[in-house]
C-alpha cells in the first residue's frame, strides 16, 4: 500500500509539479486567487476539481493537461486532512477558464440571451462571508415585471454555475409575485447556480 | 412488497447523508459525488430520506450556517418583498431547492412502505409504524443500539440493491446490511469535533 502510494505521488509530481509536505495539524488559509481545488482519491488515478459553485471536473492523472498557472498550495480540505501529506495533498490553482474575468459582461450576455435584449442595467458588488466564496454579486435589471424577470433569472442561473459570480435580478415593472413565489424562484436559481441552502 | 424480498433489478438508493453532502457541498461532497457517479443510474431516494433531508437542511439554516437562505433574505429586502415567518420561508425555500435538485440530478423519489404493525402494549393492541416493531426486534435480536437498529430496520425495509452513504453511522452496521445481501458503498468521512467523531472516522475507512 505504501509503495503504491509512493508510486502515485511520483505520478502526481510528474503531472502537477512538486507536492509540498503538509503537516496534519496545521491550518491554512485559502489564497484569494485560488478558486478551484483538486484532489486524488485513494485507489484512483483520477483527479477531480470542485469549484466554489459546485461544478465538478475530473481527468486521468497520467494524461491530464493542466493550466500553466497550476501550482501546489496548502489548502485546508477536511476531506483530505486525515492522511496528509498523501493521500491528502491538495492541488489548487488559478483557473481562468472556469471563472470569467469580467462578470459584468458575462452576466449581461447571459441575461440578454434569455430576455431577448431587455437588460437595462448591470451592477456588481462584493459579497461578505460566507457568500464570498461564490464571488461577487452581479445584479442585472431587466425591462420586465417581476414574474417575467424571475423566470428569466431561473433560466439564466444554470449558465452562471461555476463562473465565479452570483447572479441577481431586478426589474423595472411591477412586483407581481407573492413572497412564496419569490422564494421558490430564488430557491430554483440557487440550486442551478450551485449555492447551497 | 414484503420486507426482505429483493427487487428484480438492483436499485441504488441514496442515503440522506449523500443528499445533504451534495446539496450543502460539505466536506464529504466529493466522496458523495464519486459514489453517485460510480453507481448505476437512476438513483433512488425514499420519502423517508426526503423528509430527513428537509429536517437536516432546516436545522442547518436555523443554526445560522446557511448561505443561500442568507442570500434570499438579502434579495427579499432589496426587492421590497415582504418577509414571512421564518418557518414558512425556510419550508418554501428548502422544498423548492430539494425538488429542483432531485429533478436536476435525475433522482427518483419512491414511496416508503408504510404498513402498520400491531404491538401489544399492556393489555391492549396498539397500531404502530413498522419501524418501531422492526427496530425493537433488531435491537433485541442483534444487540444493536436503538440508533443502529433504526438504521438497519430502514435499510432492510427499503431493500435497495445498493446503498450509497457517507454517513459514518452506517459503518457500524455495514456488515449487517451486507448480510442482508445489500451492497453498501461509502467512503471515509472525517468528523473531528470530538474523540467519538475520530473513532467513527476510523470505522468509516473500514467501510
Amino acid at each position: 500500500m505504501e509503495a503504491r502510494g509512493e508510486w502515485r505521488v511520483s505520478r502526481l509530481r510528474k503531472a502537477f509539479g512538486s507536492v509540498p509536505e503538509i503537516p496534519a495539524d496545521q491550518d491554512y488559509e485559502l489564497p484569494s486567487n485560488v478558486v478551484v481545488s483538486a484532489s486524488t482519491v485513494i485507489g484512483s488515478d483520477q483527479w477531480r476539481a470542485m469549484g466554489p459553485s459546485g461544478q465538478s471536473v475530473s481527468g486521468e492523472i497520467a494524461n491530464t493537461s493542466i493550466l500553466t498557472s497550476a501550482r501546489w498550495v496548502p489548502v485546508l480540505s477536511p476531506t483530505l486532512k486525515p492522511s496528509k501529506p498523501f493521500p491528502g495533498a491538495s492541488l489548487s490553482y488559478s483557473n481562468s477558464m472556469a471563472f470569467t474575468a469580467d462578470p459584468i459582461s458575462e452576466a449581461r450576455r447571459i441575461m440578454n440571451e434569455v430576455s431577448g435584449g431587455r437588460v437595462v442595467k448591470v451592477e456588481m458588488e462584493p459579497t461578505k462571508p460566507p457568500l464570498d466564496r461564490f464571488g461577487p454579486l452581479v445584479t442585472v435589471t431587466v425591462d420586465a415585471d417581476a414574474r417575467e424577470a424571475l423566470e428569466m433569472y431561473v433560466r439564466a442561473a444554470r449558465e452562471v454555475r461555476g463562473k465565479g459570480f452570483i447572479l441577481d435580478v431586478a426589474w423595472t415593472g411591477k412586483t407581481d409575485v407573492s413572497s412564496e413565489e419569490f422564494i421558490r424562484y430564488c430557491a430554483r436559481a440557487d440550486v442551478r447556480m450551485g449555492i447551497p441552502p | 412488497m414484503p420486507a426482505g424480498m429483493p427487487l428484480a433489478v438492483p436499485r441504488s438508493y441514496l442515503d440522506t447523508s449523500v443528499v445533504i453532502s451534495l446539496i450543502t457541498q460539505d466536506s464529504c461532497c466529493e466522496d458523495a459525488n464519486n459514489l453517485m457517479e460510480e453507481a448505476p443510474e437512476p438513483h433512488y431516494m425514499s420519502t423517508w430520506t426526503l423528509a430527513e433531508a428537509l429536517g437536516a437542511l432546516s436545522e442547518g439554516i436555523r443554526s445560522g450556517s446557511s448561505k443561500g437562505y442568507r442570500l434570499l433574505r438579502e434579495r427579499m429586502a432589496r426587492r421590497g418583498i415582504p418577509y414571512l415567518s421564518t418557518s414558512h420561508e425556510v419550508f418554501n425555500y428548502l422544498t423548492e431547492e430539494l425538488s429542483e435538485w432531485i429533478t436536476g440530478n435525475g433522482v427518483e423519489v419512491c414511496d416508503d412502505l408504510i404498513d402498520v404493525a400491531e404491538l401489544e402494549v399492556g393489555d391492549r393492541p396498539v397500531r404502530a409504524f413498522w419501524a418501531i416493531r422492526d427496530t425493537a426486534e433488531l435491537a433485541t435480536r442483534l444487540g444493536l443500539s436503538a440508533a443502529d437498529a433504526m438504521h438497519l430496520a430502514y435499510v432492510r425495509r427499503l431493500c435497495p440493491g445498493l446503498l450509497l452513504t457517507v454517513d459514518s453511522d452506517f459503518t457500524r452496521i455495514a456488515e449487517w446490511i451486507r448480510f442482508l445481501g445489500i451492497e453498501v458503498r461509502g467512503l471515509p468521512c472525517k468528523k473531528e469535533d470530538s474523540e467519538g467523531g475520530k473513532a467513527e472516522s476510523a470505522q468509516g475507512r473500514a467501510l
